[in-house]
């Protein structure tokens, strides 16, 4: 599996790990973008990206507002050359204060978002995305059709 | 009478195999237009260039003539003024020799004007017409419908109101949706004759047509008929079409004919290939192509070789929402045949076309100009 990662915001040199079914792919500091790849992994993943190190003080606070924050966001996440897109915020963010975050991309407090999705991903992609919008009954079929013609036109050498 | 059942399943595969394969630069014959190519393989593109891979009603893409045209030295008509002039009196003789269809009084229309594209000829018909109520077929060329409710004309289909004598039909023939004659033609051209109604006769696809035509032109309400080389030859883009008339018309087509300023690049490019391919070329070629074809996806040929008809293999591009290009444009059940023509090699490559007749062209029945 190839897995891509895209982070904006990033302040103060923030640190994360990422893991795939508790495998670590990747530990230190947050780059705007993250290529990583794992092998030997079918069906159900799950994939943790853990914010750490951060310290209290790394928090600046002045007359009631936040105006120096170490901290990161979550933009993008491509499995296999598949964006998550919106889907992206079917997801949760379990902060180590205990508090949980459903669909929050922003690393402020340390703790690990965490996400489930199945390989290979374009199903999951269209059978979630039809799941939650019920626009796309024909995913499954295009699906198969879309496999189909890749396995077909690979029969023969390209030009 | 047997009814054919289309093989959705098969037309799916097909079509995205093909919108596959254009994504990666595999056809044997790239498509000629931006649209026609997916932007990339992944699965939205290659899903929704699938949707439109059998629309449209533009020509086989003949790798043979594009070879040919590929080889013209088109550059030098631009020097020559009578280039225009010796394609408009070659045309007729062309048209003239087919076999597979009957025009009766054809000599009748003595003014013939080259047209870029038969849309020129369209405009200047809807310019010299303009305070009258124009008409056409539910399902024919949706440009029409479309640039007349863009501009605020005046128009109707034939089917929702009577005829009245301030109206202006068209029609193609065979007609655009069906690749046949509309059940209705006879009777428009009886209503436009006895009501003074002028009719212009669109010959969009007769080159490509097997029996499908066979009228009288002597009927004073047709006055112009127009054939388009787009819907022929693989030449879309040079913009090449024929207008002719029984009366001389006066309006700004007309004058770029006389003033002798009309695109000789594509004139000349025209009577190269008419002076090297026979009118039904497409006929000869491609029907058992088309037999195949639609024997093998349980479709229905049409008159017109590139078209089949049959059950809708997906609900995008028929109905207004999803149309393309326009609302007005209901492709409904048409199949166009061309991309499995030009992509025989690529197909059967893959074991999607086991068609294996090396169809002999010298079988031609009408006369080239050689």
């Amino acid at each position: 599996m190839k897995l891509k990662l895209e982070f904006d915001n990033i302040v103060d040199r923030p640190c994360c790990s990422v893991t795939v079914n508790q495998q670590q792919l990747y530990r230190g500091e947050v780059r705007p973008e993250l290529t990583l790849f794992s092998k030997d992994l079918t069906d159900r993943v799950e994939l943790k990206i853990t914010h750490y190190d951060k310290k209290p003080e790394e928090t600046v606070v002045v007359d009631g507002k936040i105006v120096q924050d170490r901290s990161f966001t979550l933009e993008k996440i491509i499995v296999d050359n598949y964006s998550f897109d919106e889907l992206i915020w079917e997801s949760k963010f379990y902060a180590d204060t205990g508090e949980v975050y459903p669909s929050c991309l922003f690393f402020g407090p340390n703790g690990n978002f965490v996400i489930d999705f199945q390989l290979p991903v374009l199903p999951w992609i269209l059978k979630t995305r039809h799941q939650k919008n019920n626009n796309d009954p024909n995913w499954e079929q295009d699906y198969n059709y879309y496999e189909q013609a890749c396995q077909l036109l690979s029969q023969i050498s390209n030009k | 009478m047997s009814v054919t059942v289309a093989d959705i399943k098969q037309i799916n595969q097909l079509a995205w195999t093909l919108s596959m394969a254009s994504a990666q630069d595999r056809l044997d014959v790239p498509g000629e237009y931006i649209w026609a190519f997916p932007k990339d393989d992944s699965f939205d593109s290659v899903r929704s260039r699938s949707r439109s891979i059998f629309s449209s009603g533009n020509s086989i893409k003949d790798p043979d003539v594009i070879n040919f045209v590929q080889n013209c030295d088109v550059a030098k008509h631009l020097l020559n003024p009578w280039i225009v002039n010796t394609f408009e009196s070659a045309f007729p003789a062309w048209i003239g020799a087919g076999t597979r269809y009957r025009l009766d009084n054809f000599d009748l229309f003595k003014y013939i004007g080259f047209s870029a594209g038969t849309q020129e000829s369209f405009l200047n018909h809807y310019l010299t017409n303009k305070d009258r109520r124009f008409r056409v077929f539910r399902g024919d060329y949706w440009w029409h419908m479309d640039i007349w409710s863009k501009t605020n004309i005046s128009w109707a289909y034939i089917e929702d109101d009577d005829l009245d004598a301030n109206d202006t039909c068209i029609v193609s023939y065979p007609f655009a949706l069906t690749g046949d004659k509309h059940p209705q033609l006879d009777w428009l051209i009886d209503q436009c004759e006895y009501k003074g109604i002028p009719v212009m006769l669109d010959f969009i696809y007769l080159p490509n047509s097997n029996n499908a035509v066979d009228i009288d032109l002597s009927a004073e309400c047709i006055q112009q008929i127009t054939f388009s080389f787009s819907k022929t030859f693989p030449v879309q883009c040079a913009k090449i079409a024929v207008r002719m008339c029984k009366q001389k018309p006066d309006d700004p087509m007309q004058k770029s004919n006389d003033e002798n300023i009309c695109n000789r690049l594509s004139a000349g490019l025209a009577l190269d290939i008419i002076k090297n391919f026979p009118v039904d070329y497409n006929v000869i070629k491609y029907s058992t192509r088309q037999e195949y074809w639609c024997k093998q996806l349980g479709l229905q040929a049409t008159k017109v070789v590139h078209f089949g008809l049959g059950d809708d293999y997906t609900f995008y591009g028929r109905d207004k929402n999803t149309a393309w290009c326009s609302p007005f444009n209901e492709q409904q059940n048409r199949y166009n045949l061309g991309m499995l023509f030009e992509n025989e090699k690529l197909l059967t490559n893959i074991g999607m076309c086991n068609f294996n007749d090396d169809i002999d062209i010298s079988k031609q029945t009408s006369q080239s100009n050689n």
